[in-house]
């Protein structure tokens, strides 16, 4: 928890669940919301389930979960500061993750930068090739030129 | 089929299924199998909030179960006995919520319920469907009113009967009994047994009045670490 406090940067809460099963009982809920959020998180990352989703909302913490149920049992945190795999994708602890509406990309820390430089320039290609397909009148000559050409 | 006071149905709506499942767990003296408690992630809320308040859909269970790619011999037909099913919600003075489960082979595959028998289950009573097995129709099923808890959906099926009914069947995880309160929001189901209605009720108010106490704490302006290791809620000196 200290470490979440002390980052002094916006930080994402990334849990799995590990029990037998695992993905039955709810993992995170709007109690540790607030606590999260309080400390500084922007976001929870859940393998595994939440509950009381309407007050994570009021919390202010954005959630990403595979699932959702009311409840829970005897819960406890196992470990925590280690690697983990969330709904197929390996995580490790101090990783920049990007979370919408499509899921979660790991970006990691090394490489941030040129990741970001080239962030722009593949917006720079998508957009012209969705003005291109866009453009009104679109033809199977417009079609044969990207094939020969891209767009330019 | 044993009820209980229309003012505990009442208040119990006034929570939500993980408050519900927070106070049972008191009342119970401690957590009880998720089996008999909650629904499974599978449980997907598909129309939960009909009348706009968001409140949580509360009545008793209904249950029934369904073939709807094999019917019975290969054939659509009702099974002898389904009218006792449709009278027990009809004259049941208080809200129902049907609760279906594909026994088909394959389970799952086909839908179990759609617009046509929501508009028939809405006009005896019913709230709300908990249905282990596929929806179809969700645009009728939300014009007849009626909320929707599924584990999917799909367009069809093929030969279709009611199996049995008012009869101990397992949703997404969860055994359901004739006759249980269930408490269904968003999050997924809640089971109430009868006999603890009540004093699950007024754990609830204890347990919102704690998590409210708790969320103003963890709110308030510049919070820190300490605030949090010095955090000594009144229950738990």
């Amino acid at each position: 928890m200290d470490s979440i406090a002390y980052a002094n940067a916006p930080t994402i809460v990334v849990q799995q669940d590990i029990d037998l099963p695992p993905r039955r009982g709810a993992i995170i809920g709007d109690g540790m919301a607030y606590q999260m959020v309080a400390l500084g998180a922007v976001g929870a990352v859940t393998d595994g389930n939440a509950r009381d989703v309407p007050g994570i909302k009021k919390a202010g913490l954005a959630l990403w979960a595979t699932g959702r149920v009311p409840g829970h049992g005897p819960f406890n945190m196992i470990d925590h500061d280690i690697p983990v795999e969330v709904a197929g994708l390996r995580i490790v602890p101090g990783d920049i993750l990007v979370c919408d509406g499509d899921g979660v990309t790991r970006v990691p820390v090394d490489l941030a930068e040129d990741i970001l430089k080239q962030s722009y320039e593949v917006r720079e290609r998508e957009g012209k090739t969705f003005a291109y397909f866009s453009k009104p009148g679109f033809s199977l000559d417009d079609w044969e030129n990207y094939k020969a050409n891209g767009v330019g | 089929m044993k009820t209980v006071a229309p003012a505990i149905l009442d208040g119990l709506a006034e929570y939500d299924s993980a408050t519900v499942q927070n106070a049972a767990a008191i009342v119970y003296g401690g957590y009880i199998s998720e089996h008999v408690d909650y629904s499974g992630p599978d449980l997907k809320p598909y129309l939960w909030n009909q009348n706009g308040s968001g409140k949580a859909v509360v009545g008793y269970a209904m249950t029934s179960t369904w073939k709807p790619i094999h019917g019975i011999g290969g054939r659509s037909q009702e099974p002898s006995g389904r009218w006792e099913y449709y009278d027990a919600i009809a004259h049941l003075d208080a809200p129902t919520i049907v609760v279906q489960k594909d026994i088909d082979n394959p389970r799952r595959r086909a839908a179990i319920l759609g617009d046509e028998m929501a508009h028939q289950m809405s006009a005896l009573g019913a709230v709300g469907v908990v249905v282990d097995g596929n929806a179809r129709d969700i645009p009728g099923i939300n014009r007849a009113g009626l909320s929707l808890w599924a584990t999917g959906r799909v367009p069809g099926h093929a030969y279709f009967a009611m199996i049995d009914h008012s009869i101990p069947v397992d949703i997404a995880g969860l055994r359901i009994l004739p006759g249980d309160i269930l408490v269904c929001d968003s999050d997924g189901v809640t089971r109430v047994p009868i006999e603890a209605a009540e004093d699950i009720l007024e754990q609830c108010a204890e347990v919102r009045e704690r998590e409210a106490a708790t969320f103003a704490h963890f709110s308030k302006p510049n919070f820190t670490i300490q605030d949090w290791q010095n955090y000594k809620p009144s229950w738990r000196r």
